[in-house]
């Protein structure tokens, strides 16, 4: 088949490789219809994150038709149409017992490397590294989905590829950024970051009562995706962030703030100069400025929301900042298998048009180009789908 | 070469090492630039690899000393929480083929035993104050002082009782991995397993390779 691989520091490729396999009985091959590429992505085409080989199937997003089962898979059947979400899941240990599905026990089939990056391993993602399981990823022709009772989600054989993919990873992890931030009626919440999350992360402040949200970025047509949903655009490039929200909410500062960035943050001052030096030597991978300026901004006693991916020890974090404003962090992979369905409910009720955020349709073979154009944030480009 | 570097720094090195080797490999910087981060990556990869640290002579330091078994990823793999209650882990262990082989009740229905090949391990059962994990931690021989690899994957034991199945990403596809990912590929796993174990007893390095063929095989009989 055909798979797009990471080949080295900013570069993929697409190569033919060798069909996927059922390994174990709980597995399914799907073939993928549709698949995106993700701003987490990106972390990994710039080869920032430990542990990915030359070779490696990239792809996190993807959905497609069940084409075989293994023999123990019961939810399931061939020709069934389903959206796979990004994290693997067993679905009985406790943590999934429990809807935290980001860390199961089980799905992680080489845990030591991570056991000692983070102290326990959490669970393994489709197409991030070999610490993250090693398991390939869904930007092919067909890939192997483990615990496939668990995990996919059946979709409507009739309903667009567009309304549902992004139930794999964005939408779910915007909505659960926006969850954490516990929200009360008429709430002012910050997003930092107009990508594909931050939009999912506003419209869903929305849904969950929030009177105003911010949207924080340097893209005008990022900024203006978001002001479509009711948002109020704020380019960090033209106006101060911090005293923006402080004027707007009488200097109080937002009630929470999502940090809808993460590593690949960018910014002008200081401390940002500092990260991209010492990203640029490989010294430490993540430039944290987005979520340094969100402590700065947030309330007292306020909610800071981290949907943002990082991955190594930051400094110059302003801890004590947190500290003494009392701060709660919420943050981590999303927990996807929880809200897939109710998410989905939402978009068969019309509430939501995820497919808003596409702005670019590839086909596979394109797709080394679309990875390019994603980093660089050329042609307008916020969201890529590629369909097969 | 004694060994000063505890097992834990030994695997970041490694990690660091070929990181930054990897990298080095890979880009378009100059060459000076490459020359330095490339003389960089080998130096942690020998670090890692020999466990000797020649600037922590200098400085007396010895992590591999103070820490002693505490740190090693060893300890971690030997105790396990297992998402069921007592009876369901003494019925699996009782009833239950394992990529090991069969356990047996030994001294009451808390203490299960196996032998592979010449050793005896025992599991310890306790029940979790939830009343619904059950802690099991693996004992092995009083009479062998040296403490054993990581032969009996208690992880791997959790994950075929809660799910039924070892989760694997054995022989799935990828492309070209060209020298260094072959490299990796290769001897990354046989790397990893050789710094996380404590000593080098040869026989349980023989154990190792047992339980490992004894886990494909039972995948295999599962699909036929
Ligand atoms: N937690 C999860 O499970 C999960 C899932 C998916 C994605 N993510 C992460 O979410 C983040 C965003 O993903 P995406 O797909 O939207 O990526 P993206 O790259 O499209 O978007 C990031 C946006 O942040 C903006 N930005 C950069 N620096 C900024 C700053 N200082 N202030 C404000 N905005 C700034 C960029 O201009 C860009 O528009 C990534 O880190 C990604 O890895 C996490
Ligand atoms: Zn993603
Ligand atoms: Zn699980």
């Amino acid at each position: 088949m055909k798979a797009l691989t990471w080949q080295g520091i900013d570069k993929v490729g697409i190569e033919q490789v060798a069909d996927p396999k059922i390994i174990n009985g709980s597995d399914a091959i799907i073939k993928v219809t549709s698949t995106a590429i993700c701003g987490s992505d990106l972390h990994l085409y710039g080869g920032r994150v430990p542990t990915l080989l030359k070779g490696d199937i990239l792809g996190h997003e993807f959905m497609g038709e069940v084409v075989e089962t293994g023999r123990n898979v019961k939810n399931l059947k061939v020709g069934d149409k389903v959206v796979v979400p990004f994290n693997i899941a067993c679905g009985h240990c406790y943590f999934c017992e429990k809807g935290m599905f980001s860390a199961c026990d089980n799905s992680n089939p080489n845990p030591s490397i991570p056991l000692m990056g983070t102290g326990q391993a959490v669970s393994a993602l489709f197409g991030y590294t070999h610490m993250c399981g090693g398991y390939a990823g869904g930007q092919a022709e067909f890939v192997r989905v483990p615990y496939a009772d668990i995990g996919p989600l059946k979709v409507p054989s009739g309903i667009d590829d567009e309304q549902v993919l992004f139930l794999s990873d964005i939408f779910p992890t915007g909505y659960m950024a926006a969850e954490n931030c516990e929200i009360e009626p008429g709430d002012t919440v910050a997003v930092w970051g107009a990508g594909p999350v931050g939009q999912f992360a506003a419209r869903s402040a929305f849904m969950l009562g929030a009177g105003r949200v911010f949207v924080i970025d340097r893209f005008p047509e990022r900024l203006e995706l978001a002001r479509q949903c009711g948002a109020e655009p704020i380019n960090y490039e033209l106006e101060d962030v911090y005293e923006t929200l402080q004027f707007e909410t009488g200097g109080t500062g937002p009630d929470s703030c999502i940090d809808a960035v993460g590593m690949e943050g960018h910014g002008h001052t200081i401390d940002a100069l500092m990260d991209d030096v010492k990203a640029a030597f490989r010294i430490q991978p993540d430039r944290a400025h987005a979520l340094r300026q969100a402590i700065r901004c947030v309330r007292k006693a306020g909610i800071v929301s981290v949907p943002g991916v990082y991955i190594g020890l930051i400094d110059k974090l302003n801890f004590g900042m947190a500290f003494n404003k009392g701060i709660k962090f919420k943050m981590g992979q999303t927990h996807t298998h929880k809200y897939m369905k109710p998410l989905l409910d939402r978009i068969m009720n019309g509430e939501i048009d995820p497919s808003v955020v596409i702005s670019h349709r590839l086909k596979l073979d394109d797709a080394p180009a679309g990875y390019k154009m994603f980093q660089e944030k050329s042609h307008e480009c916020t969201k890529i789908v590629m369909h097969i | 070469m004694e060994k000063n570097v505890a097992t834990f720094e030994r695997i970041a090195s490694v990690l660091v090492g070929g990181l930054a080797l990897q990298q080095t490999l890979m880009s378009n910087r100059p060459t000076s630039v490459k020359s330095v981060t490339g003389a960089a990556g080998l130096a942690f990869l020998w670090r890692g690899v020999t466990g000797s640290c020649p600037i922590y002579r200098s400085l007396n330091i010895n992590t591999h000393k103070a820490n002693g078994i505490s740190m090693t990823p060893n300890l971690l793999e030997r105790s396990a929480l297992i998402n069921l209650p007592p009876e369901e882990v003494a019925s699996f262990l009782q009833t239950k083929k394992t990529p090991w082989g069969r356990f047996s009740l030994a001294i009451d229905e808390y203490h299960y035993k196996i032998d592979i090949d010449g050793r005896t391990w025992m599991l310890e059962l306790s029940g979790h104050s939830d009343g619904n994990r059950t802690l099991i931690k693996l004992t092995w021989n009083e009479q062998d002082s040296l403490v054993p690899e990581r032969v009996l994957e208690i992880r791997k034991l959790k994950s075929l009782m809660e799910t039924g199945e070892i989760a694997s990403i054995e022989g799935q596809p990828h492309g070209d991995r060209g020298p260094i990912g072959s490299f990796f590929e290769t001897f990354g796993d046989k790397l990893l397993h050789s710094l996380q174990s404590r000593t080098a007893l040869p026989d349980s390095k023989k154990d190792n390779e047992t339980m490992i063929s004894h886990e494909s095989e039972m995948r295999r009989e599962a699909h036929a």
